[in-house]
């Protein structure tokens, strides 16, 4: 059984990964994602056959009730403007529709940013070898869409001596690491000084105490200006109604994190912030076999990331551009 | 409270009421409309991936037509501001029609930047107070406050111009001019700010520089004089609203500086690009040449400069600017290589490669193309409309009771008091000789 | 600002964890001479020798069979150990005590067991050790802001042939569906963009 498997990685009982990797299976939808699926061929007959399955649904939808959506669930203020209580009913209501949509219950949290903490994250790139494990689990930790296929984190391989990501491949298969190349996955920054957050008109996304830039997803409008100014490529949207498995879903959600997305909406990694700020390791870190992540508070002394950032050669990606980034990269 | 509603119901009826083929020309317009309109329905439905956008390229044909449409709707200052800041006769008598087409794009604008939000039921999100507009630091929501405020701003312009004339008088000056002042910087300011959009973001170093606004604003003020030049005929042929000559001519004057400005703005481009030879240019690269084996732009980047170049040619010889023909050819090729330079080769570049260098194209798919042929022709529609109605307030013919009409209140600054044609102008073009004989006789 | 953790504090934090987790035999970090930029977090480490199935080695097997010291190619027993490791790995005997294999030796004559294997390394490579003992490198689970859980360095590294670690990569990421069925699918090299982007 490979690590991915496990929902919180390799947990405790590490071992090295197994190294046949068995092919993803095709994946079952459930009735509902089959509207959100169909993928238009740029044919005529489509066309009009869309056009007549758009006026039925939208006909059926009505008649069967779909549209019951609550004036709360639309209507509902930016998050930062939600009381306790707003949030505990809206909490509340979002759990059900899950439950609607998938069958699962799932559990909607909203841990706040512990005081005095900023978060930061640190990868050796000496160590990485490049085998994807943390896109994938990341992938999984995080409900993302499997059809469109969303992953928060992507991997460049790179030539020795070149840091230069235009000249990355991404696509790269087989046994890793190749002779003469390394590894750098790339995944949103955290950056101190975020593009993405000047740029929302409606300050869906914005730069927490702790240093996590979050995404309400039920106030973004889908413009996708922050996708244009993100500098890292770190930021993703949802063309279509995202399609999950049921039985992949992960159940402890964050409200701010994780949780199942609308389409037409901007989403990101968000240092699982469901798990760091309550003391645990994001998902990512956990995956990695070979140790190679990173992650902790920068106003602590102690934690491995200021000893990382005092005694290795550390940098940041496109520094010329003073995001700040709160991931830094080290060949330890 | 009567007599605007009555100014209103009367202007839709005359809208709707005229010959053969201007019936033929509304209701095709409002076909394609129709069919853009189900078109969104299902890209409403099924979510933007039945575009050919992608998390590598996010922005295509809708943004790319946005920012082609506000240079339209900012070019309306091109006939205002002659006419009233150099006091140009002939100009002034056609600003009605730059009005027009200035609401009449930057309502395309909004419906081109609506049908590409991912929410767009959420667009209450950016109204201040009740949603949360993230001004002063969002570059956009700057763009939607000028960008409401000039579709404000020229609404109460040309319906005040429009219903004093109906009633036989004249806007209050002391209202008016001082708005239309305004006005001419706020045209400005909506390109400049637009351009501002695209020239701020560090993560795009293809729109990282500080020549995007220029070249944003000098195309702009080729490509809506040309259509201006165009609709000026047409107008001038079907409507019974005479159009100075002299107009024109003073357009295709702008359009000979401006395109020749928009062409060495985009040289020095290429040549800062290209030169240096870093990293930073391969979205130029792309563009221009092809990189790793994908060159879907390379034709049209291309195809562009030669209409730009020959239009520049045409505007800028005499010879060639007074064929009427071949004016208007060139007003033609001068459109399309602007939309081309500015919408293709502008917007798409930007995201091509990815921040991480992934190398991904975009062409747009049947339903951004009938969603955007829907747009357009409701702009179309919209400035046809008001430009028949318009016509004929200000030729005369349409007018409350009782007011006797002023007949082309302009018709005494008319060609016989300008200055006399040069020679070679009447050689070329007789028919100016005749027009004006046929001005002195009425 | 850094901490000295002494033996006291480590027994504290071994009797509580033993309470609280029970499934992995835990050793306590040994304390080693301190540098004082380098004060190690809280940390337990995942036993090795649990993992180890033929352990206690003269338990097993060691009490009733001398081991040879003759450098030689292993036929009989431990046919799958190999040694690669340095330019000269020597033999059993410079790492493992020979008369119990289970304890291993330092060249200063110190002695302990596999869930220490970290002081033996540590001859050679201190660097690596510097770092291990500051988190810094390894894989580590548990929290960022309590305890960590480490694993010797035998646990990932074979310590008889420490071969670089190769690993079968999971899918490459979906290509944008515009670019499906691009004439050009191959991924580039980068001396392919060399060629195209300098003059």
């Amino acid at each position: 059984m490979s690590c991915c498997d496990q929902k919180n990685g390799c947990g405790e009982k590490h071992h090295l990964p197994v190294l046949e990797v068995e092919a993803e299976p095709e994946p079952e939808l459930s009735g509902i994602e089959v509207e959100g699926m169909e993928r238009l061929q740029s044919t005529r007959r489509d066309f009009l056959r869309q056009v007549g399955v758009a006026a039925g649904v939208t006909a059926a939808a009505s008649a069967t009730g779909c549209s019951s959506t609550t004036w709360e669930e639309y209507f509902h203020q930016h998050y930062k403007r939600l009381s306790d209580e707003d949030k505990a009913h809206l909490f509340a209501l979002l759990e059900q529709r899950t439950h609607e949509k998938y069958g699962v219950e799932v559990h909607i949290r909203d841990p706040q940013p512990i005081e005095g903490v900023e978060f930061a994250y640190a990868l050796n790139l000496s160590i990485c070898t490049g085998c994807r494990q943390c896109e994938y689990a990341c992938a999984k930790e995080n409900n993302t869409s499997l059809d469109p296929e969303m992953h928060y984190i992507r991997v460049l391989e790179l030539d020795k001596g070149t840091m230069d990501v235009d000249r990355s491949n991404h696509f790269y298969e087989g046994e890793v690491p190749k002779p003469d190349k390394y590894y750098m996955p790339v995944q949103c920054h955290h950056c101190a000084n975020p593009p993405c957050v000047d740029a929302c008109p409606v300050q869906a996304t914005w730069r927490e105490p702790d240093g996590i830039v979050v995404v309400d997803y039920d106030w973004c409008i889908g413009c996708r200006y922050c996708e244009a100014a993100c500098p890292y490529w770190a930021r993703r949207f949802n063309w279509a109604e995202p399609s999950i498995r049921p039985s992949d879903i992960n159940p402890e959600q964050g409200y701010l994190s994780n949780r199942i997305r609308p389409k037409g909406v901007m989403e990101k990694c968000t240092f699982c912030l469901h798990r760091t700020r309550v003391g645990r390791n994001p998902a990512c870190l956990e995956a990695c076999p070979v140790g190679a992540r990173k992650f902790g508070d920068l106003n602590n002394p102690n934690s491995e990331i200021r000893r990382i950032i005092a005694t290795k050669r550390v940098y940041i990606l496109k520094e010329e551009l003073g995001t700040l980034p709160r991931f830094f990269y080290f060949f330890g | 409270m009567r007599k605007p509603i009555q100014f209103i119901i009367i202007l839709l009826k005359h809208a709707l009421t005229g010959s053969r083929m201007y019936f033929a020309w509304i209701s095709f317009l409002a076909l394609v409309f129709a069919i853009g309109v189900c078109a969104y329905v299902v890209q409403y439905r099924n979510g933007l991936v039945v575009t050919n956008m992608t998390d590598q390229v996010s922005w295509g044909a809708y943004i790319a037509n946005f920012t082609f449409l506000v240079g339209l709707a900012a070019a309306g200052v091109m006939v205002v501001i002659p006419a009233y800041l150099y006091k140009n006769k002939p100009l002034k008598k056609v600003v009605w029609i730059g009005e027009f087409l200035a609401i009449a794009a930057v309502l395309m604008c909004i419906m081109f930047v609506t049908v590409d939000l991912g929410h767009a039921d959420r667009m209450w999100h950016l109204i201040p107070f009740i949603g949360k507009l993230n001004w002063p630091m969002s570059i956009l929501s700057w763009d939607i406050i000028v960008l409401s405020g000039y579709l404000v701003i020229n609404v109460f312009l040309i319906t005040y111009a429009m219903y004093s004339k109906y009633h036989g008088g004249h806007p209050r000056k002391g209202l008016y001019v001082p708005i239309v002042f305004i006005s001419m910087f706020w045209a400005v300011s909506i390109h400049t700010v637009t351009a501002f959009l695209y020239d701020w973001l560090g993560a795009r170093p293809f729109w990282n520089s500080a020549l995007v606004p220029p070249r944003f604003l000098a195309s702009a003020f080729v490509a809506g004089p040309a259509f201006l030049v165009l609709s000026l005929q047409i107008i001038d042929k079907n409507s019974g609203f005479s159009v100075p000559k002299e107009a024109i001519n003073n357009l295709r004057r702008i359009m000979a500086v401006m395109m020749v400005v928009n062409l060495f703005f985009f040289s020095s481009e290429i040549f800062t690009e290209l030169y240096t030879g870093s990293g930073h240019a391969a979205s130029a690269i792309y563009l221009l040449g092809g990189l790793e084996g994908r060159h879907l732009l390379v034709p049209y980047i291309w195809s562009a400069v030669a209409l730009n170049i020959f239009a520049a040619f045409v505007f800028s010889i005499p010879k060639f600017a007074l064929n009427r023909t071949l004016l208007n050819v060139a007003c033609v090729a001068a459109f399309i290589g602007v939309w081309i330079e500015k919408g293709m080769g502008l917007v798409i570049p930007g995201f091509i490669p990815s921040p991480l260098g992934e190398m991904a194209e975009y062409q747009p798919s049947v339903i951004e193309g009938l969603v955007s042929a829907g747009i357009w022709a409701f702009g179309i529609l919209a400035f046809t409309l008001s430009v028949k109605v318009g016509a004929e307030i200000e030729r005369g013919s349409l007018h409350a009771e009782g007011v006797v009409s002023d007949l082309d209140e302009y018709a005494t600054d008319d060609e016989p008091h300008s200055s006399p044609p040069v020679a070679h102008d009447v050689a070329a073009t007789p028919q100016i000789a005749i027009a004006q004989s046929a001005e002195v006789s009425s | 600002m850094v901490r000295p953790y002494g033996r006291a504090a480590h027994l504290i934090l071994l009797l509580g964890f033993a309470l609280s987790l029970s499934a992995c035999r835990r050793v306590e970090a040994e304390a080693l001479p301190r540098q004082a930029a380098n004060d190690p977090p809280d940390f337990v480490v995942v036993s090795r020798t649990a993992e180890i199935p033929t352990y206690p080695c003269t338990e097993r097997c060691h009490s009733r069979r001398a081991p040879n010291p003759e450098p030689r190619e292993l036929t009989a027993y431990h046919t799958r150990v190999q040694l690669r490791h340095g330019p000269d790995p020597h033999f059993c005997d410079f790492c493992h005590v020979l008369e119990h294999p289970e304890t291993l030796h330092r060249v200063d004559g110190e002695t302990f067991g596999f869930d220490q294997a970290h002081r033996l390394c540590g001859q050679c490579h201190g660097d690596k050790l510097r770092d291990w003992m500051s988190g810094i490198h390894g894989l580590q689970t548990g929290t960022w802001n309590g305890v960590v859980t480490r694993r010797v360095c035998t646990a990932c590294h074979n310590p008889h042939a420490p071969d670089p670690i190769h690993l079968e990569s999971l899918p490459p990421p979906q290509r944008p569906r515009t670019e499906l069925g691009s004439p050009v699918d191959e991924p580039s090299s980068g001396e392919q963009n060399d060629a195209e982007v300098s003059p």
